[in-house]
């Protein structure tokens, strides 16, 4: 002990010391940089600094609640001053494009459904580091994070949460008419097509919205259709399995539903099956939860499903939200400190968003999960979805290309031409036409 | 005797120089706030969607190519635009042709002496001052498939057959858009109408009927010669905002169904803003100025000409 009690009575280092105390000093403080957003402690660049957050109006109003008084909380631990900003979704394309015009506004942003990564990331931030680290830690990344998250392998965009769209249908009138479950499409058919004839029929847009665009688009790929190939850039829809596919949904609308379809919009299934006369609809668990106040009892009736099976697969078509970080943000290390804190409490997200915040880590899906695993009512399905959930691009990446194909509305297009009467190789060859144009765009 | 200072000649053109320039002075400065509000606020957005109509900029990259008209070709070539192209202006032309019909009748309506005449007056400009989104919304509600308010009530008068699917087929979707821009726009060309009647001498009307004009003929002969130069610019007026309404067709139809409500601002926030194809999308918004502007200069023309008989 003398070496080191010397040296401190005397005020001075040996040079091993200096190097040792130097080495530790260096490793300590890289470790702080690391660890405080592990722990939710800032480093002292972040503080007295301001982290500003553009992001939806949560379809669940409980959860904007919780997410505000959760940037705040861990605002006021790290000395940030955090503003959140929430509008409503559909303004959120436009509002994206005018901040990155500017050079300005938000430190951090969102995508909703719309997710333009391989558009935007030359102006966003690299957080490969703060993903990779997360996907370690909780199992790793379901498929659809990285077609949503990643450009050429690194990661631009954070999958926060994306929103699963099962099947909902009405248990009692399943089990009053001794039908079988619609656990795949042909039993989800069959149901429709005995129940419509008492007056319970279903439906799924064949419009302009964003249901339409992920209901057919999941349809579609229960019966083998490929958008494109795995790096996005061969078009693979033009398929003999979309054509079965096309006479299968003709079928199902001839014989399930009625022309409603056409002119319905996101929520016109919610409203359609909280009326009480839809046997099912495939949408999000929103339709679902908002039966809850006004109708109890039709919202014990009603269960939910999983993805019904198609002929080569089992496929749900899911909305991705995901994070970014603009490169002109200012404070960029606060963005990425909040987004890898935020990461680490995905099960809190479920149990605030009722369940609706779908995580995108592997490791998460341990049943039973939080809220998905204690509710009835057939809610548990949602913990299997890890294993079905893809997004439109499938099985390539969500690359400009395919977003402009789903912005335009192709697909529903295409399946409405063929059932208002076109015929399927006119309505098909219209659609790949559609098709192929966009994609010779970005070529 | 006071001194008097005579002014001669080329003093007095000095003076009258000095006053010339400096009325010119306070004109241009009293025009030039107006000069920067318009440049800034029209010119410099025009002259921005210009350029980027002809690059290949997209909502992701702030560094863009220039491509010519490349953009122009391929809007072109996509049958889809070519659709809205042709939505946009069958919109305009019977929405327009609708305002203008209604609007006129509401104006006599309106000039009739009766009680309430004010409150009347200030009811019908309700539907132009609420805000689009919440009286489409309103509308929306009206022509759903499931709940129609406008179904329920024909069906019970014997109005309606059947139950119409109106944002569901193609021509009664863009019936109902037209519908709505018709009973959102007609009130406002009522007003303007009114106030051109008002600038109408009796005496030449009440000339016109001792001289034996019919209704019709003094309306035509005597009534819209005069009010020519308002309609002129109350047509202009309409046309421009008709033919940029995006509101309407997007919270009704979203330009569906099957691209039937498609017109050029949708087909432009769709390609420009949702897919981040901003070159294209500008390309899209910038197709009708070619068209307009001969349109704009020719009513102006004639607008001026009739000014200065």
């Amino acid at each position: 002990m003398k070496r080191s009690l010397a040296a401190r009575s005397n005020g001075k280092l040996t040079r091993r010391q200096l190097l040792t105390a130097a080495g530790a000093g260096a490793t300590g403080a890289a470790l702080l940089r690391l660890a405080p957003w592990e722990t939710g402690v800032a480093p002292a660049q972040l503080q007295g600094t301001t982290l500003r957050i553009l992001q939806w109006s949560h379809f669940v109003p409980a959860f904007d609640v919780f997410f505000d008084k959760f940037t705040a909380d861990w605002g006021k631990e790290n000395g940030v001053t955090v503003r959140v900003d929430h509008i409503q979704n559909v303004q959120m394309p436009a509002r994206v494009a005018s901040e990155l015009a500017a050079g300005a506004g938000h430190d951090i942003f969102m995508f909703n459904s719309h997710v333009l990564t391989a558009v935007y990331y030359p102006n966003m931030v690299d957080i490969s580091d703060i993903c990779e680290r997360l996907g370690n830690k909780y199992g790793g990344w379901l498929q659809a994070a990285h077609s949503a998250g990643q450009v050429n392998g690194v990661w631009y965009g954070y999958p926060d949460f994306f929103i699963a769209q099962p099947m909902l249908y009405r248990k009692d009138l399943f089990d009053e008419n001794g039908l079988n479950y619609p656990d795949t499409w042909d039993l989800a058919r069959a149901a429709a097509r005995v129940m419509k004839a008492k007056g319970h029929g279903t439906g799924m847009q064949i419009s302009h919205c964003n249901d339409s665009n992920h209901d057919w688009r999941a349809l579609f790929f229960d019966f083998g259709v490929k958008e494109t190939d795995n790096t996005g850039k061969e078009i693979l829809w033009d398929s003999k399995e979309l054509r079965e596919a096309m006479r299968y949904g003709k079928a199902l609308y001839e014989e399930c539903m009625t022309p409603e379809v056409f002119s319905w919009d996101d929520v016109s299934d919610n409203r359609y099956l909280g009326s009480g006369v839809a046997i099912w609809i495939h949408d999000a668990i929103s339709a679902w939860r908002s039966i809850e106040g006004v109708n109890p009892d039709l919202y014990k009736k009603i269960y939910l499903g999983l993805e019904p099976a198609g002929p080569r697969a089992r496929l749900n078509v899911v909305d991705a939200q995901v994070y970014g970080i603009w490169k002109f943000s200012k404070n960029q290390a606060a963005a990425k400190a909040f987004l890898e804190y935020w990461g680490n409490h995905q099960l809190e997200a479920i149990v605030a968003s009722k369940g609706y915040n779908m995580p995108y880590f592997r490791g998460l899906y341990k049943k039973p999960m939080p809220v998905l695993g204690e509710e009835g009512n057939g809610f548990s399905a949602l913990q299997d979805w890890l294993k079905i959930a893809v997004t439109y691009g499938y099985p390539g990446p969500q690359s400009a290309a395919a977003s402009e194909v789903n912005t335009t509305f192709i697909i529903p297009d295409m399946v409405g031409r063929y059932i208002r009467g076109g015929d399927l190789e006119g309505s098909v060859k219209w659609g790949i036409d559609q098709i192929k144009e966009i994609y010779a765009k970005y070529k | 005797m006071a001194d008097v200072e005579l002014v001669t000649g080329s003093r007095l053109y000095a003076g009258r120089g000095a006053f010339t320039r400096q009325r010119y002075l306070v004109g241009y400065a009293l025009l030039t706030p107006a000069v920067l509000y318009m440049g800034a606020l029209v010119g410099a957005p025009f002259f921005f969607s210009l350029y980027l109509s002809l690059s290949d900029a997209s909502v992701g990259n702030q560094v863009a190519r220039y491509v010519g008209l490349q953009n122009f070709f391929a809007i072109f070539q996509d049958s889809t635009f070519r659709m809205a192209l042709r939505n946009t202006v069958q919109f305009t032309v019977i929405a327009g042709i609708f305002k203008g019909l209604l609007g006129t009748l509401l104006a006599f309506l309106l000039m009739q002496e009766v009680r309430g005449k004010k409150l009347v007056r200030a009811l019908v400009v309700i539907p132009w001052t609420l805000p689009v989104a919440i009286s489409a919304l309103a509308w929306k509600w009206m022509f759903d498939s499931q709940f129609s308010a406008i179904n329920w009530v024909g069906v019970h008068l014997h109005l309606i057959s059947g139950w119409p699917i109106w944002l569901g087929e193609p021509g009664l979707a863009m019936a109902s858009v037209i519908i709505v821009n018709v009973w959102r726009g007609f009130p406002f060309g009522a007003i303007v109408l009114l106030a051109a009647f008002s600038a109408v001498p009796l005496e030449l009307v009440d000339a016109g009927k001792v001289d034996g004009a019919n209704f019709w003929q003094r309306y035509t002969r005597i009534v819209v010669p005069i009010i020519a130069p308002i309609l002129f610019v109350g047509l202009l007026f309409d046309t421009v905002f008709t033919l940029g309404d995006l509101s309407i067709v997007y919270i009704l139809t979203q330009g569906g169904p099957l691209g039937a409500t498609e017109i050029l601002p949708t087909r432009a926030l769709e390609i420009g803003i949702q897919a981040g194809a901003l070159g294209r999308g500008a390309a899209i918004s910038l197709i009708l100025f070619p068209i307009l502007v001969p349109v704009v200069y020719f009513l102006l023309r004639i607008l001026r000409r009739r000014e200065a008989l």
